[in-house]
């Protein structure tokens, strides 16, 4: 039995673009966390001798993830907490026959960060003479979006 | 033809060269009583970080660039004639809500989780007691009062704050107090703040931010 070599063509022995690169490119961590994690140390000047980490990696995440928590909240906060827009394609098939589309686009959201707000002012003014407090916002409002 | 993800409204064009979106180049295009800044774009990014992030910074950038900017709910994705449809007759809105927010950033307040002490046990003392759903409700909302530290916060920075706004604690955030304050003042109202926030260790403040919270809803 003749073995044929020049049918398929093997695979290359080292891939020009490596999976790990592409993640790392299209990760949700942003690239200054990135570069803070996959920096290498400063010791490292041989390239031998494996370097020695500074810190031990748990460590070091766990202050990554200390600095980046406040701007985390406010991430979310700011952008998240008015809700979430929910895009949906349904179709009601019978027996392979499409026979209703639905296309849905719903806002997911507190009632209350949508709707003017029903409540008195948070903040009862204090009677103070010739002082003006700051201008209150508009009523966030209308009927939503 | 895809439609158009919008980042904000703005008063003017933010200049020639708006730079990327999330994916592609961003555009402009006129609304009624203001500017879009949009992107083509087939679906809603996904709610997670490095969308999260990327939009930020896109608002970020832009607020830079402008007088007047209302950053718009994450995830909208219309066509244009989806915009004008939901914008017109409301012009006069818009323009109070650019009037309100130009040349002005907001700075974001909170209390730690836990940091309400007594309040929070009565609450929880009043919460056994047998009562309907509603009146269970009503009571809640009854309570959604400022903490303290947030009074003596309002009453220092009023000097320099052109508007306010106190949101209560959710489920996933805790309670916030939102000021607006002029660019010229960031830096003064920084100074103040570093001063407020060492005195009330409870207390943080971040900023300075685009009007996030002083954006009415608008598409």
């Amino acid at each position: 039995m003749k073995r044929r070599t020049g049918a398929r063509p093997l695979p290359p022995k080292r891939a020009a673009h490596s999976t790990l690169t592409a993640r790392t490119r299209h990760t949700t961590v942003g690239h200054g966390l990135l570069d803070k994690v996959a920096k290498p140390p400063a010791q490292a000047r041989t390239p031998a001798r494996p370097p020695k980490p500074s810190r031990p990696p748990g460590r070091r995440v766990a202050r990554i993830v200390d600095d980046e928590e406040s701007s985390l909240l406010d991430l979310i906060d700011n952008l998240l907490a008015k809700g979430v827009v929910l895009n949906a394609d349904l179709i009601l098939a019978l027996a392979n026959v499409d026979l209703v589309y639905v296309r849905l686009s719903a806002l997911l959201c507190a009632a209350d960060r949508v709707l003017p707000a029903r409540t008195a002012d948070p903040f009862p003014p204090k009677p103070r003479s010739g002082e003006d407090g700051p201008v209150p916002p508009k009523p966030r409002g209308g009927e939503g979006g | 033809m895809m439609p158009w993800y919008v980042f904000a409204l703005v008063d003017r064009p933010p200049g020639k060269r708006q730079g990327r979106g999330l994916a592609s180049a961003l555009a402009v295009r006129e609304v009624p009583g203001g500017f879009a800044v949009v992107e083509r774009r087939a679906d809603v990014p996904p709610a997670e970080l490095g969308s999260l992030t990327k939009h930020d910074a896109v608002v970020a950038r832009l607020a830079a660039s402008v007088p007047a900017i209302l950053p718009v709910r994450f995830g909208t994705l219309l066509e244009l004639d989806e915009m004008d449809e939901a914008l017109e007759d409301r012009e006069e809105e818009l323009a109070e809500a650019f009037e309100l927010v130009r040349g002005r950033v907001q700075f974001t307040w909170r209390v730690a989780r836990g940091a309400r002490g007594a309040q929070g046990a009565q609450g929880a003392r009043g919460a056994k007691d047998p009562m309907s759903g509603t009146e269970y409700l009503l009571r809640a909302a009854g309570k959604a009062a400022p903490p303290v530290a947030f009074r003596t916060i309002r009453e220092k920075t009023r000097p320099i704050v052109a508007a306010e706004r106190y949101q209560a604690a959710t489920a996933s955030l805790p309670e916030s107090l939102y000021h607006l304050v002029e660019r010229d003042d960031i830096e003064r109202y920084q100074g103040m703040a570093a001063t407020l926030a060492a005195a009330a260790p409870a207390t943080r403040v971040t900023g300075p931010f685009p009007p996030f919270a002083f954006a009415p809803e608008l598409l």
